[in-house]
């Protein structure tokens, strides 16, 4: 084990030992009577993208069999399994009562599209850590995966979609939240998914190409980021049609929340500077994805796909759920800005997320290298 | 070599973490070194609808459970015990916790019962004796 | 042929990870009805503003008698009944041109204990869930905090302990339990006073019979008969929430 591996590993465990720290000894969150859910469940929802987005390494290559993928597919399974894990964490270190989190298993409530996201969000876990597990040990024996695993592949492929889909379900079926009563929602979700996921993952490959001398190969890179490529111009067509939808007909309360965002409503505007920085990024991202000659550039995709996965972290991983709950149900606005100890506490998961990831790839990393 | 020295330390952290609710309560007694008295233990197995305090102690969990799920999911609160009696299910009928729930529950050295963090014991209301 | 220690891993973990399925078994207790018991078939509430002073003894007696905590910081505030001006009870009913009246009219807001609540709806435990009766009520026992009813109710009716009730309770009602840090709560409409045949405290508490409380299946009823005779309106209709508050304007 290298030093500098031991030592990433060790200021990630220290992360991880504060941010656990700072959640138990519970501080006082920004939420409030009117803003009932904040960074943390944000963060949950951008990161069930972030696991969606193992679709996007998946489907090349064990459907459409692109042999490029070969070496990048196991690492964007176990992205999908940290993923998932970390949006769980998300979950528990927001609950009121944590302990009593078995309840959702006790008393299955089929008409909750948050129970059925425990249930998806668990499948999807067990599918790839299955399936990853699978092909890794095949690969190291050299002999072929047994023939169940095609099937869980297959099986992955709408499970991807149904996460995210449940996710926004649970935002998309509100009467009283207009900024997410639109059929929009799950389709805009999966997009911002298959955006940020293949770009986090794209970042991913170039660290381990510099720290790891791991080289997934140009071929996959390039065909990956042709998908954050359209998956940003998918996202900035629907936010250009969210736009349009609430400004032209111009109905207030369908108006209110994105005003809040992007304009400041009734001299609120604590989130506006964020918003711009993301529509900011959002063009960078383009004006780099598009042109080519930028994209397959090594140095300036990676500014593009940095441009796009903190644009997504922005807008799904904080504004969506914030705005949601402004203006009030009696027409105010309470604003919601995070304090340093849901900040310290999202800083924990994170770390926990890194070091779960460290662990996978490495083990990837070793097996592949033989 | 390295690793030898690793695994005994994970070894040690692992047991230390294992054993931790024992070493935390090392030298320590329970706060009641005798049972309830036999009078109070009666006056709880009426309250519970049982015979006597045996079979408290066999089934007032269960009985208690019963009663969290007719009170508030069935909206029923009149309780009918074995013999026929009828008696509320109340739990601010029972006794205060730091009296009765605490001193089996201690002396028996198992988990009190979280019942008091919300339901309200004539101990705990403020300025009421 | 023996089994390898990777095996013997596998089919452990795979064991524990069926334990949660253990669920105990739970048995019902024998019950007998209470002859007291105020029945309905559906439970509704009529606010008369027109009778309505805006005193607040209605909140006043409804948050003591239900140990409800004055947390103090409005943000976090706790409220099961509480008053708002006809901008916040009715945003999408209000304009620029209200008159003084209508502006000045306090309207008690509460829990609507919808014939279609979202809350119910979407609630990962049946926590909260709809009686016959047509109350909605909470289980404390069982809320894992998840705040997702709150994020559902269009009407703001919900609030999450954010601290420790029992903080900030001056004096503690023996006759109903308080609740803990981190379960949402919100007016039950007395179930345990319809229980034992009491009407609301918020309805015994009002002065000038501004609230009136009773069974919208009965046609005889008081509420019915308030009904008949005074034009009416609830908050979010159009949402199909199917509220049972109704305000007499």
């Amino acid at each position: 084990m290298g030093r500098s591996y031991l030592l990433w590993m060790g200021f990630l465990a220290t992360v991880m030992a504060v941010g656990y720290s700072v959640h138990m000894l519970d501080f006082p969150a920004g939420l409030s009577r009117d803003v009932s859910w904040g960074l943390h469940i944000a963060q949950f929802t951008f990161f069930v993208g972030v696991a969606a987005s193992a679709l996007m390494v998946v489907l090349p290559y064990y459907i459409h069999n692109m042999k490029e993928f070969g070496r990048i597919t196991l690492l964007g399974e176990f992205l999908a399994v940290t993923a998932v894990t970390v949006c769980l964490l998300f979950i528990v270190v927001d609950l009121g009562m944590p302990h009593r989190i078995w309840n959702v298993v006790f008393y299955p409530t089929p008409n909750s599209p948050l129970f059925w996201d425990v249930v998806v969000l668990n499948g999807y876990i067990l599918i790839n850590l299955v399936l990853g597990w699978k092909m890794l040990e095949a690969e190291h024996q050299g002999a072929p995966p047994p023939f169940w695993t095609k099937w869980v592949m297959y099986a992955s492929l709408p499970w991807a979609v149904s996460i995210h889909a449940v996710t926004a379900f649970i935002y998309a079926g509100l009467p009283g939240r207009d900024l997410w009563l639109t059929a929009l929602l799950a389709p805009k979700f999966l997009a911002s998914a298959f955006a940020a996921g293949p770009a986090l993952l794209i970042l991913l490959c170039a660290i381990l190409k510099r720290t790891a001398r791991f080289d997934v190969g140009a071929a996959a890179i390039d065909k990956l980021s042709v998908v954050v490529m359209y998956a940003t111009i998918t996202v900035t067509i629907m936010q250009v049609s969210e736009f349009f939808t609430s400004f032209y007909a111009g109905i207030p309360a369908h108006m209110h929340s994105l005003q809040y965002l992007f304009f400041g409503l009734d001299g609120h505007h604590a989130l506006t500077p964020l918003m711009w920085i993301y529509v900011v990024l959002l063009i960078t991202a383009l004006a780099i994805l598009i042109r080519p000659k930028l994209r397959n550039d090594e140095q300036t995709r990676l500014i593009g796909c940095a441009a796009v996965f903190f644009a997504m972290m922005i807008e799904k991983g904080l504004a969506l759920t914030v705005a949601g709950f402004i203006p009030n149900p009696f027409g105010r606005v309470t604003e919601y800005v995070p304090t340093w100890s849901e900040l310290v506490v999202m800083l924990g998961v994170w770390a926990t997320g890194a070091f779960l990831i460290s662990l996978f790839y490495r083990l990837v990393i070793s097996v592949k290298e033989g | 070599m390295n690793n030898n020295r690793l695994v005994a330390l994970g070894l040690i952290l692992f047991v230390v973490i294992f054993t931790f609710p024992v070493l935390m309560n090392l030298g320590k007694t329970t706060v009641q070194t005798q049972p309830p008295d036999a009078l109070a233990m009666q006056g709880l197995a009426d309250k519970l609808g049982v015979k006597n305090e045996q079979e408290y102690r066999e089934k007032h969990m269960q009985i208690l459970s019963e009663w969290k799920g007719a009170v508030v999911r069935d909206g029923k609160r009149i309780y009918v015990t074995q013999d026929g009696r009828e008696i509320p299910m109340s739990m601010e009928n029972l006794a205060s916790q730091s009296q009765y729930c605490n001193a089996c529950h201690d002396y028996a050295g198992i988990e009190k019962p979280k019942c008091w963090t919300c339901h309200v014991a004539p101990d705990d209301v403020k300025g009421v004796k | 042929m023996s089994l390898s220690r990777k095996d013997f891993l596998k089919a452990a973990v795979c064991t524990i990870g069926l334990a949660p399925l253990a669920i105990m078994a739970a048995s019902s207790a024998r019950t007998a009805p209470d002859p007291r018991a105020l029945q309905g078939a559906s439970w509704a509430m009529a606010v008369d503003t027109t009778k309505c002073t805006g005193c607040n003894e209605c909140a006043v007696a409804c948050h003591k008698g239900h140990n409800v905590p004055n947390v103090g910081n409005s943000k976090q505030e706790v409220k099961w009944i509480w008053q708002e001006n006809y901008e916040g009870a009715f945003p999408e009913l209000s304009h620029n041109y209200v008159d003084e009246g209508m502006k000045k009219r306090p309207f008690m807001l509460l829990c609507n204990h919808c014939e279609n609540p979202t809350c119910v709806k979407v609630c990962p435990t049946q926590a909260t869930f709809r009686r016959p009766d047509g109350i909605v009520m909470m289980d404390y026992h069982r809320c894992i905090g998840c705040r997702y009813c709150m994020t559902g109710c269009p009407y703001g009716a919900r609030s999450l302990n954010f601290n420790e009730p029992r903080d900030f309770l001056k004096e503690i009602n023996p006759e109903f339990p308080t609740r803990v840090k981190g379960v949402v709560e919100k007016c039950n409409f007395c179930e345990e006073r319809l229980a034992i045949g009491k009407k609301p405290l918020c309805v015994e508490a009002c002065r000038y019979q501004a609230l009136t409380f009773g069974d919208l299946a009965d046609a005889n009823s008081e509420i019915r008969k308030l009904l008949n005779d005074h034009p009416s309106q609830q908050r979010k209709l159009s949402f199909g929430t199917k509220p049972k508050v109704f305000y007499i304007v």
